[in-house]
Formats: C-alpha cells, sequence, structure tokens
C-alpha cells in the first residue's frame, strides 16, 4: 500500500535553491497557479461581454461576486465592503485551492499548515491593526465584555485575551486538518480497495465514493467557514462586541 | 508528514504571496471595475425603476382619492337636494291641507248652522199645524170651537213633554 501522507509531499518542479532560502516552483506552487487560473478564467468568461441582464457565465461569476459581498454584508455591514476585494481574493483562493486538491494527482496547497497559518496570521495582525486603527487604545475594551461586573476582570481579561489570541490557530488548524484528514482517508480506504480484491474491494469502494462526495462538500464548507470566520473577526474589529 | 518539513516553507511562504497578490490583482483589476460596475448599473436600474413604480403608484393612489371625495361630495349634495325637496312638499302638502280643511269645517259649520235654522223653522210650523190640527178635530169632533192660543199652549206642553 502507498503511504496515505506522501501526497502531501512537496516536490519541486521548476528547482529555484538560492543558497539561504528554496524558492523552488513546486507541486503547491503549480496548484496555487492552478486556483489562480481557475479563478481568472472563470471571471474574464464572466465579464468578457457584459450586460445588464447576465447570461450563464456571468451569473457563474455575479454568483460567486453576491455570495462573498452577501456575507461581508450580513457579517460585517457596510463598512466591511472596503475589504471586498481582499475577501474575495480570500475565498476565491481557500475554495478553487480545496476543490481543485479534489483533483486526482493535483496537490491540495490548502492541506499545509504553513499555508493556511500565513493566511490566518496576515488576517489576524490585519484585523488587529484595523480594530486599533478604529478605535485606538479603546480597542482593548474587546478583552473585557460590556456590563460585566469588575470583580470579574481577573479571570475574564486573561480568558479573553487567550481567545483573541487563538483565533489565528484556530483558523489554520481547521483547515488544514480538514484538508489533510480528508485527503489521508480516501488514500487510506482506496488503498483497502486494491488489498482485498475484486469482492471484498467493493465495500471500501463504496466508501471512497461516498466520502469522495463529502470531501468536495467540506472543501467548499471550509473555504466558506474560512472566510465568514474573517468576517466575523473584521467585524469584532469594527464594530466591537 | 510532510507538513511539518521546514525545507519547504520558505518556497510554500514565498508563492503563496506571489499568488494570492496576482489572485489579489485580478479581482482589483479586472472583477471590480467589470462585475462590480454591471452589477451596480443594474442595482441602479432596478432602483430607478422600483421609485418610478411607487412613484407612479402614489399618483394612482392621490387620482382614486380625489374621485372618491368628488363622488363622496356629490352624493352629499344629491341628498340635501332630496332631502330639501321632500320637506319643501310636505311642507306645501300640510299647507294645502290645513287651508282645505279650514274651508271644509267652515262649510260644514254653515251647513250645520243652516240645518239647525232650518229645523227651527220646520218646528216652528210644524207647531202651527198641530195647533191648527188641533183647532180643526175638537171643532169636527166635539163641535167646540177652541181658542187657537190655547191649542198652541197645549200643543206647546205636550211637544214641551216630548222632548
Amino acid at each position: 500500500m502507498a503511504d496515505p501522507v506522501k501526497q502531501f509531499q512537496i516536490e519541486p518542479i521548476v528547482p529555484l535553491d538560492l543558497g539561504i532560502v528554496d524558492l523552488s516552483f513546486t507541486n503547491s506552487s503549480l496548484a496555487m497557479a492552478f486556483a489562480v487560473g481557475l479563478s481568472a478564467a472563470l471571471f474574464y468568461a464572466g465579464t468578457r461581454r457584459l450586460s445588464l441582464v447576465p447570461g450563464r457565465m456571468q451569473s457563474l461569476a455575479e454568483m460567486m461576486y453576491e455570495f462573498v459581498a452577501n456575507m461581508i454584508r450580513d457579517n460585517v455591514g457596510k463598512e466591511g465592503m472596503r475589504y471586498f476585494p481582499f475577501i474575495l481574493t480570500l475565498f476565491l483562493f481557500v475554495f478553487f485551492g480545496n476543490l481543485l486538491g479534489m483533483v486526482p494527482g493535483n496537490f491540495t496547497f490548502t492541506s499545509h499548515i504553513v499555508v493556511t497559518g500565513a493566511l490566518a496570521l496576515f488576517i489576524f495582525v490585519a484585523v488587529t491593526i484595523i480594530g486599533f486603527i478604529r478605535h485606538g487604545i479603546g480597542y482593548l475594551r474587546m478583552f473585557f465584555p460590556h456590563g460585566a461586573p469588575i470583580a470579574t476582570a481577573p479571570i475574564l481579561i486573561p480568558i479573553e485575551i487567550i481567545s483573541y489570541l487563538s483565533r489565528p490557530f484556530s483558523l489554520s488548524v481547521r483547515l488544514f486538518a480538514n484538508m489533510t484528514v480528508g485527503h489521508i482517508m480516501l488514500k487510506v480506504l482506496a488503498g483497502f480497495v486494491v488489498s482485498l480484491g475484486l469482492l471484498g474491494g467493493i465495500v471500501p469502494l463504496a466508501a471512497v465514493v461516498g466520502i469522495t462526495v463529502l470531501e468536495f462538500f467540506i472543501a467548499a464548507l471550509q473555504a466558506y467557514v474560512f472566510v465568514i470566520l474573517t468576517c466575523i473577526y473584521l467585524n469584532d474589529a469594527i464594530h466591537m462586541h | 508528514m510532510p507538513q511539518f518539513d521546514p525545507s519547504s516553507f520558505a518556497s510554500q511562504l514565498f508563492w503563496l504571496v506571489v499568488f494570492f497578490a496576482l489572485l489579489y490583482q485580478v479581482v482589483i483589476k479586472m472583477v471590480m471595475p467589470s462585475l462590480g460596475g454591471v452589477m451596480e448599473n443594474r442595482q441602479r436600474t432596478i432602483d430607478e425603476d422600483l421609485a418610478k413604480a411607487s412613484d407612479l403608484k402614489a399618483r394612482t393612489d392621490a387620482a382614486i382619492e380625489s374621485y372618491e371625495a368628488a363622488l363622496a361630495e356629490a352624493r352629499g349634495k344629491a341628498q340635501a337636494l332630496l332631502r330639501e325637496t321632500s320637506d319643501e312638499i310636505a311642507r306645501e302638502t300640510d299647507a294645502r291641507m290645513r287651508e282645505v280643511s279650514e274651508g271644509l269645517s267652515q262649510r260644514v259649520d254653515e251647513a250645520e248652522a243652516r240645518i239647525a235654522a232650518d229645523c227651527a223653522q220646520e218646528l216652528e210650523r210644524v207647531r202651527d199645524v198641530a195647533a191648527d190640527v188641533t183647532v180643526a178635530l175638537t171643532a169636527k169632533l166635539l163641535g167646540e170651537s177652541v181658542d187657537a192660543s190655547a191649542a198652541r199652549a197645549s200643543v206647546d206642553a205636550v211637544m214641551q213633554e216630548a222632548r
């Protein structure tokens, strides 16, 4: 049976070793290029012939646009629309990264903690900066909920600080773990199909089919969760709670 | 697991930044102006149409309202006219009735007075006739002539009794 974690192996395609750092173009980079290319192709096809009443591709592009726009409007409000381009980029990047990862042989770059971690950390830092720009030092009131008795401060403030600081970890680990586990499970079950032979292999084969459907669902859902949590953090920074 | 192998981190981060920035540029340069523009345009068209529709609706409502008001006014006028006319008719009828009944009662009074006078006159004549008859009968039956005034007195007494 093939090693189930071998699919996460980073393989250089165009080696680019600068001595101090290795910036090789890898299978992960190629998958990112596919995700970006597919997003760009979708929006290129959708916006080539724009009309007031949309055609098929324009509808699809508008649906994605509206989906993200509504998410921001509902969770952050009108002020959040300033960050719409970033949120849309984030959604497209993660969504197509997850979905293209379902294509056999294609690398899933969202299954690497360093990628999801970098995205989450960037969001965390950006949201914190937005919070401090908007509210100044008053943003620190985030760590003490309104209306709580002052005596609870010694307990509440550390809890709030820890929960705030754990945001980038939960955000990145959630996406990374979902993608990694799903793909490992598929590989392991697919391995059983081969090792159990023609008759016994039918059961794991059915399971693989079912889990493949589930994985498509999770790919979309986790992209949604990643972006909606970003919106919620942004909302906290803009409106506080 | 390859996820925890730091040797690939630099390359992954580098290409992540490159491609994320590239996609961000695509969104900023291509998606936002075209799609954002057309959707804004559509929203504006829809908003304008809605505003026009609500304006037209307001005008329709105003027209209906003024029609209703005119109708109510006309109905009120007609009712007032009707009431006035019927009052007038009633008044006229009353006056005529009173006039006619007054004339009638006057004529009834007159007739009654005349009947009473006639009656008294006739009664007087009956008395004369009765007296004459008494005188004549007495002369015929008893062969005595009765004084006319005595006969009259006895007739008066009998009539007084009969009355």
